[in-house]
């Protein structure tokens, strides 16, 4: 019994600590697996935390780079584009990495024919990491040389200035160099305008149709005419604003490098001439300021006229007294003379003076080159400058001039700039209004009835004046086979809003202008072409009180 | 000095330290997912952005190809082979008062 006591008291506790045991490792297995499962939702929240709360740079690199350009465009007075800045393709080598030097120059000149095959190889057998093997590729050329697939050629993205217009306006929009820094024309007066930040482009003042319309003519008028070069000017007489300004040859800004360094030069600006008779009716213009003489008196220009010992010369020397506007008309340099010694020299330099003739024009644009001025400006240089001898100027200069003269006698600093509305050109006073009424009348007379016929388009009533000024000699004293010829005008005459200027450089007789080359035959006719075509273009060009008098005739 | 808790303290002690556990973790949660939304929007803009790169890209390169096309050269080369227009002279123009007087209206018509 007490076996049996005994046997069953042992297995209670076998089974007592079996139960205990197996309860004790379910605990601890719990237990672990809790500390498990907490250590990792605590390893979990943490890294949620340290992302959400912490994490915030680090995966905003590889953001789209901006649009690198960082040179606004410029266009004409109309939004056309003149230059803008492309993305352009620049093809490079890894001369490592090129597995046939050989095969690869031959595929890329295939190609890119203007390539030296020899040259190619040379650089892609270099022992170098990096070569440059052509620069400013555009897309599609960068397409075709990617297409050919081979190893070692690459390409990196570079801005470019890209002149969509070529050569037209080439000298007023100038160019950039390699750093995209403008060096020439509205690119560099304008730099500091376009590299801003998210600069606005910047328009200027030129009508792209009339600056064609310009240079077509004056490329014409240089092949009939043989001349070395020919320029010309456009010009708003109330604002100031060059509407075109052209000077041929030209060049292709695209192109700066490559250019022949003639054609860089705007002679509309940079080239000073004696302009000859195209400085009379300013002459006219200072004598009726001046009060020294007045419409009606006659002038015996008919005569021989000597100042200091020197007898002033006629072309076509009148055989009458004339008016002073007879003497405009047939360009009496005598007339002309005994004018100018009435207003004096001391007058003649402040009028001058005033009308911006005596110093550079001072307009935006870094082309503008000084005039000669006579140091000894005695009586005789008194004489020839009054029929512009003596005194070099620019055709912009002289034309800023005669608009100011035109302009009711306000003289405004030509831009390059389109004109704001808001503000208002500011010009000084050069002349009384009344004399700029008469100088009008009086330029008109130079076309219907004078010198200038050749310029007279109907409707739009052309004032002008034509000069020829022989160069000087390298001997001394004038050259009178070496000719510069010019026109200068200005549109409508019932309210003149355009004066315009064309000047040719050593042009020869041509069969048409029997022996002469002389402005009437020459620079007028030019002219008048050139305004046939933009006068219907350009606002306020037509002469509306001409075509009603000329409708009033007509009709019955 | 001991502090002791009845039974049903603890029971709500234990109840809001879990409660402020859910919350914590749920608020984490939110976040990352607000943070991950917020991500993805920004991945969308830089795409935005970068497409939009491309696109000015591309039509500055078609503005340039319009320019160059519409040269006054090329238009007028295409004029003279094509059209043969030329410039209109003033004396060839009319104002609307003009052409009342030369076509007048006829009654009837």
């Amino acid at each position: 019994m007490s076996e049996l006591r005994a046997f069953q008291n042992q297995q209670t506790l076998t089974l007592e600590d079996e139960e205990y045991q197996t309860v004790t490792e379910g605990r601890i297995r719990i237990r672990i697996g809790v500390v498990a499962f907490v250590f990792m939702l605590v390893i979990a929240i943490v890294r949620l935390a340290e992302i959400s709360l912490f994490s915030s740079s680090e995966h905003q690199q590889n953001l789209p780079q901006a649009l690198k350009i960082k040179r606004a465009d410029l266009t004409d007075r109309n939004g056309e584009l003149l230059a803008t800045t492309l993305e352009s393709y620049s093809l490079y080598a890894e001369p490592r990495r090129v597995w046939n030097p050989r095969e690869t120059a031959e595929a890329l000149v295939k190609l890119r024919p203007h390539l030296n095959r020899e040259k190619l190889q040379k650089k892609l057998e270099m022992d170098r990491s990096f070569v440059w093997l052509e620069r400013g590729l555009t897309p599609k050329a960068r397409q075709a040389v990617f297409g050919l697939g081979l190893p070692g050629l690459a390409f990196r993205k570079e801005p470019k200035r890209v002149y969509p217009r070529e050569n037209l306006a080439s000298h007023m929009v100038g160019f950039t160099n390699v750093d995209m820094v403008g060096v020439a024309g509205a690119e560099r007066a304008f730099n500091s305008d376009l590299i801003a930040d998210d600069a606005p482009s910047v328009a200027l003042s030129l009508d792209l149709r009339v600056q064609f319309a310009l240079a077509d003519e004056l490329v014409k008028a240089r092949e009939t005419f043989a001349a070395l070069d020919a320029s010309g000017v456009v010009l708003d007489i109330r604002t100031g604003e060059i509407i075109a300004m052209a000077s041929v040859p030209n060049f292709n800004p695209n192109n700066p490098d490559t250019t022949l360094p003639e054609t860089l030069f705007n002679h509309a600006a940079m080239s000073t001439y004696d302009l000859g008779s195209v400085f009379k009716p300013l002459t006219m213009a200072m004598a009726l300021e001046d009060g020294v003489a007045n419409k009606s008196e006659l002038f015996d220009v008919q005569k021989p006229y000597k100042v200091r010992h020197k007898f002033i010369r006629d072309d076509h020397p009148s055989k009458v007294p004339l008016n002073i506007s007879g003497v405009l008309a047939e360009s009496s340099n005598r007339g002309t003379a005994m004018i100018a010694q009435r207003i004096g020299a001391e007058r003649q330099q402040d009028h001058l003076r005033n009308l911006g003739l005596l110093s550079r024009v001072d307009y935006e644009l870094a082309e503008s080159a000084k005039p000669q001025v006579q140091k000894n400006w005695g009586e005789m240089a008194t004489v020839t400058v009054s029929y512009g001898h003596g005194l070099s100027v620019t055709p912009l200069a002289l034309t800023a001039a005669i608009a100011g003269m035109l302009n009711d006698g306000v003289y405004v600093t030509p831009t390059v700039r389109k004109h704001s509305v808001v503000s208002p050109a500011v010009g000084r006073r050069v002349f009384r209004s009344e004399v700029s009424e008469d100088m009008k009348d009086m330029m008109r007379f130079v076309v219907t009835d004078g010198t200038g016929s050749k310029a007279d388009i109907p409707g739009y009533g052309v004032m002008g004046k034509t000069g020829t000024a022989e160069k000087p000699s390298k001997e001394g004293g004038y050259d009178e086979r070496r000719l510069v010829t010019s026109f200068v005008a200005a549109f409508p005459h019932s309210d003149p809003r355009y004066a315009m200027i064309v000047t040719l450089d050593e042009p020869k007789a041509i069969e048409g202008t029997h022996g002469y080359a002389t402005a009437g035959w020459n620079a007028a006719p030019v002219a008048g072409q050139v305004i046939r075509r933009i006068g219907p273009i350009l606002p306020g060009a037509r002469d509306n009180s001409q075509l009603a008098a000329a409708e009033t005739a007509v009709t019955p | 000095m001991s502090v002791s808790y009845s039974g049903s303290a603890r029971a709500s002690r234990r109840m809001s330290w879990f409660l402020l556990f859910l919350i914590g973790v749920a608020l984490t949660v939110t976040l990352y997912f607000v943070k991950t939304h917020a991500q993805s929007a920004k991945r969308d803009v830089r795409d935005l952005k970068r497409a939009i790169a491309a696109e000015e890209v591309a039509v500055r390169v078609l503005r340039a190809e319009l320019a160059y096309l519409k040269n006054p050269e090329r238009l007028s080369d295409l004029n003279k082979s094509h059209l043969g227009l030329e410039p209109v002279l003033p004396t060839q123009e009319r104002s609307g008062q003009d052409i009342e007087t030369l076509f007048p209206l006829v009654e009837g018509e």
